[in-house]
């Protein structure tokens, strides 16, 4: 403890706002610094502002206040340019390697872009030194596209050496690896640091973030929330920090949900023997199941078993080739989403913008468009006070965060979004909602209203029929689990479930 | 690299004040080609002067903006949708031909009302019909509209063609018979139309479930398609509705200022301009009744430059500036330029 702060830090950044033109702020006055030779994990949830933190401190992104000091010096880093030319460098997300260069050729460019003129020749011996001393294993003569993500990381960390940056910075760098390739990462990055590099190491992964840094920052609504020693930090602290506090125990909310006795109601979705077959190859193989009203079924399994095609056949959008889909008694196999949607059902898909949201409109227009269509009162020519009342009761129905009816639906935040997705959908009341991921990518408060606002409605007596890969969320909420599979349905299970028998299956 | 960066909360007020800079920079810019073209300060000055000031040029571009416009309000719906058709063109020709021979070749006698109104009509059918077409090869065949109302463009140019040469020839040259004065109308009649079609376009696209539908259609086809809307009925709808204006472009062109025709390869293309007015107004249809005015007022221009003695590429040359400078002006007040 005592050693650290005698330190002198290689990298701090003091006071950084950023507030993006739609108005949100995704940095709050952060103060963060790197000392030199230590591994610094960023831990917080999608959208707390690490990936903004960092873009401000390598020049992408302009911040509004604030100030960069390097090596005890105040810098004024206005493009990325600088950053390389100072000594930062950025891993981002996705690493950009140019598909149609070669690995030389790539980390000559960058090269020269940092103001370091060399020669093609010369890159390559510089990366065969490079690879010597940090086992940074990549051939110079290798296209850029025929390089695995791991890969891309390794010659994006070699342009680092090259370049002798003082702090390396890497945007998620586990989210696309495999695990040997995650753990192989982590192992280089602690060598890198040993030999006095400052390593910035952005993560969502509590559990990554104790394996490998020194010191853990947690960021949550884009402040800074805790700052650990990683020797001395509990898991729970870290949670706490991220999520804030009390949110901890909603594991185990809807324990206590009444078990809902079926065969008595009348199935709401009924699917009889559903075949979906896409270029010539069978995605969903004789699916059959059904959906009771007040029942929220979940369908678990591993993403690209043929969840997607069901999902869209059953909305309409896909017409299957052998089977039958029936919606409260109608038969609807070949009928397409607006008649669906005029039986009663309500869609949350799962991707927010662009399917269940129109980008670039209004909040009030995307309430409007989806609810002139069915039975709602709203005639051909469009009352659009009307419309800024159902807007206002819907914003109200789940507390959605905005300015009013005219903000851009762009401007809310993912969470916000699928609040007002599942308010405008619930607000039509539907007999029945079919929904995918309708948890993903959100934070885990935010993911535990929209649980709690299913299961209420599932008590008003809608029919869910979710599809998740959140195995954990089904466990959670659902009445019933269907497994899938290859196309094929591995399983039915019942409260109270076994996790280790549906796991099983989803790995059949 | 060069970066544009959207600025954000940038007002209406100050795209408008943008694009009426542009213009005047671009106009400057106009007069300077002139003068390298040879004509003095005073002429270049004169023929701007005119082309804005004087009661005939002014005219000429009220009844030119007439076809531009009913072309480009049309599209503008079409657009929303992503129908990017460009059949206007075509549309407006056959609307001519329409009203042509209802009006100097069908024999029917026409109260001043009738003889207004029925080529109108039959233009705008006729249109509508052209429009059709486009649509259901998109919808029934998947044929991407560019193509087929490109194509669409040529063979109603033939078929112009031989109507003109053949059976609607009067004389020795390839030229038709004239509307009778009585059915001629006077050109403040024609921004009267345009101006009608525009509010009701206007109205249909921000007031009803259409536009909605069209709206919601061409930013987010599946979302539309989710929550309802029938894809197949956004298009016919959108393809109709475009294909009528555009037809009756063609009418007020007969009606207003053209009067009789002659072969099809000296027709200036007001069913392309108006391609141009639509996507200058970002689809809206009430800048796109502004942007025909302004874009008739720049051809108006070029004539009078050409008759005062400036060759036809610097016209063209001339033209292009204004277009570009106010389409540079609005994209900086949008953006930011940075290098990167």
């Amino acid at each position: 403890m005592i050693a650290v702060t005698e330190r002198k830090p290689v990298l701090e950044a003091r006071g950084i706002t950023v507030v993006y033109p739609n108005g949100v702020a995704a940095n709050v006055d952060v103060n963060f610094k790197v000392y030199e030779g230590e591994i610094v994990a960023l831990l917080g949830e999608n959208g707390a502002g690490k990936s903004t933190l960092v873009r401000a401190v390598a020049g992408i992104v302009r911040p509004n206040r604030g100030e960069v000091y390097f090596q005890g010096r105040k810098v004024a880093i206005s493009n990325y340019s600088e950053a390389l030319r100072l000594g930062i460098y950025l891993v981002s997300q996705s690493p950009h390697v140019f598909e149609t260069l070669t690995v030389a050729e790539d980390v000559g460019l960058t090269l020269n872009r940092a103001g370091v003129k060399v020669k093609l020749g010369e890159v390559e011996k510089l990366l065969a030194s490079a690879s010597l001393e940090y086992d940074v294993k990549v051939s110079p003569r290798e296209l850029g596209w025929r390089l695995s993500m791991g890969e891309k990381q390794r010659v994006e960390i070699a342009k680092a050496l090259l370049l002798n940056s003082k702090v390396i910075m890497l945007d998620e760098p586990t989210t696309h690896l495999t695990p040997v390739e995650a753990s192989s990462l982590l192992d280089m990055l602690r060598r890198l640091a040993s030999k006095g590099k400052g390593i910035v190491f952005i993560t969502h992964k509590i559990g990554e973030a104790m394996e490998v840094a020194d010191r853990i920052v947690v960021m949550r609504g884009g402040r800074v929330t805790g700052e650990f020693n990683a020797g001395n930090v509990t898991r729970e602290s870290l949670l706490e920090a991220m999520f804030g506090s009390g949110s901890i125990n909603f594991e185990g909310e809807f324990k206590s949900r009444p078990l809902k006795e079926d065969g008595s109601r009348a199935p709401l979705i009924d699917v009889e023997d559903l075949w979906i077959v896409e270029y010539g190859v069978p995605r969903v193989k004789g699916v059959t199941f059904s959906v009771r009203e007040g029942e929220i079924v979940g369908v678990a399994g591993v993403a690209g078993n043929g969840q997607r095609e069901l999902f869209e056949a059953l909305i309409g959008l896909r017409k299957p080739v052998r089977g039958r889909v029936r919606i409260s008694g109608v038969d609807v196999t070949s009928l397409g989403p607006g008649e669906r949607v005029k039986l009663g059902l309500a869609v949350i898909p799962e991707e927010r913008l662009g399917w269940a949201l129109v980008p670039g409109l209004s909040v009030k227009f995307n309430v409007a468009f989806a609810l002139a269509s069915v039975n709602s009162g709203l005639g051909f020519i469009v009352d659009w006070a009307k419309v800024d009342r159902i807007t206002r009761e819907v914003i109200g129905l789940t507390k959605v965060k905005v300015a009013g009816g005219d903000a851009p639906v762009n401007s809310l935040s993912g969470g916000n979004m699928q609040r007002l997705i599942i308010a405008r959908e619930l607000f039509r009341k539907p007999r029945m909602v079919i929904a995918m991921n309708p948890t993903g990518g959100l934070d885990y408060a935010t993911s535990v209203e929209v649980r709690k606002l299913i299961v209420k409605a599932s008590g008003e007596g809608a029919g869910f029929l979710i599809i998740s890969e959140d195995l954990g969320e089904l466990l959670e909420i659902s009445d019933r689990i269907i497994v899938m599979s290859r196309g094929s349905l591995r399983g039915e299970f019942r409260r109270p479930f076994n996790f280790d028998s549906i796991a099983r299956s989803m790995a059949d | 690299m060069l970066l544009l960066e959207e600025r954000g909360g940038v007002s209406r007020l100050m795209v408008i004040l943008g694009a009426v800079t542009g213009v005047l920079i671009g106009f400057s810019l106009a007069v300077l080609l002139t003068l390298i073209a040879g004509v003095s300060l005073a002429g270049a000055l004169n023929a701007l002067a005119y082309t804005y000031a004087s009661g005939p040029a002014i005219a000429s571009i009220l009844a030119l903006s007439g076809p531009i416009a009913c072309s480009a309000i049309g599209l503008t719906v079409a657009y929303r949708a992503r129908l990017i058709t460009i059949a206007s063109e075509g549309q407006v020709i056959a609307g001519a031909i329409a009203a042509l021979w209802l009006l100097a070749y069908s024999g029917l006698k026409m109260g001043p009302l009738e003889g207004f109104m029925a080529p109108l009509l039959l233009s705008g059918l006729l249109g509508a019909t052209i429009g059709f077409l486009v649509a259901l090869l998109k919808v029934k065949l998947h044929v991407n509209e560019i193509l087929s109302s490109l194509m669409i463009n040529y063979i109603i140019l033939v078929v112009a063609n031989y109507i003109i040469g053949g059976p609607f020839r009067e004389g020795p040259f390839a030229i038709t018979r004239s509307v009778p004065h009585e059915y001629r109308v006077s050109y403040i009649i024609i921004p009267a139309v345009t101006g009608l079609i525009t509010l009701l376009l206007w109205f249909l696209m921000s007031r009803t479930k259409l536009g909605l539908a069209v709206e919601a259609y061409g930013k987010a086809p599946r979302a539309a398609e989710t929550y309802g809307y029938n894809p197949s009925r956004i298009i016919f709808s959108v393809a109709l509705i475009s294909g009528f204006t555009a037809g009756i472009g063609g009418a007020l062109m007969i009606l207003g200022f053209q009067y009789s025709m002659s072969p099809m390869s000296v027709f200036p293309g007001y069913g392309y301009m108006g391609v141009l007015v639509a996507w200058l107004s970002a689809n809206n249809p009430l800048a796109a009744f502004a942007a025909s005015l302004f874009i008739s007022s720049i051809a108006v221009y070029g004539r009078l430059l050409q008759a005062s003695g400036v060759p036809l590429g610097y016209v063209l040359g001339a033209q292009a500036l204004i277009v570009l400078s106010a389409l540079t002006a609005v994209t900086l007040v949008k953006y930011r330029v940075r290098w990167l």
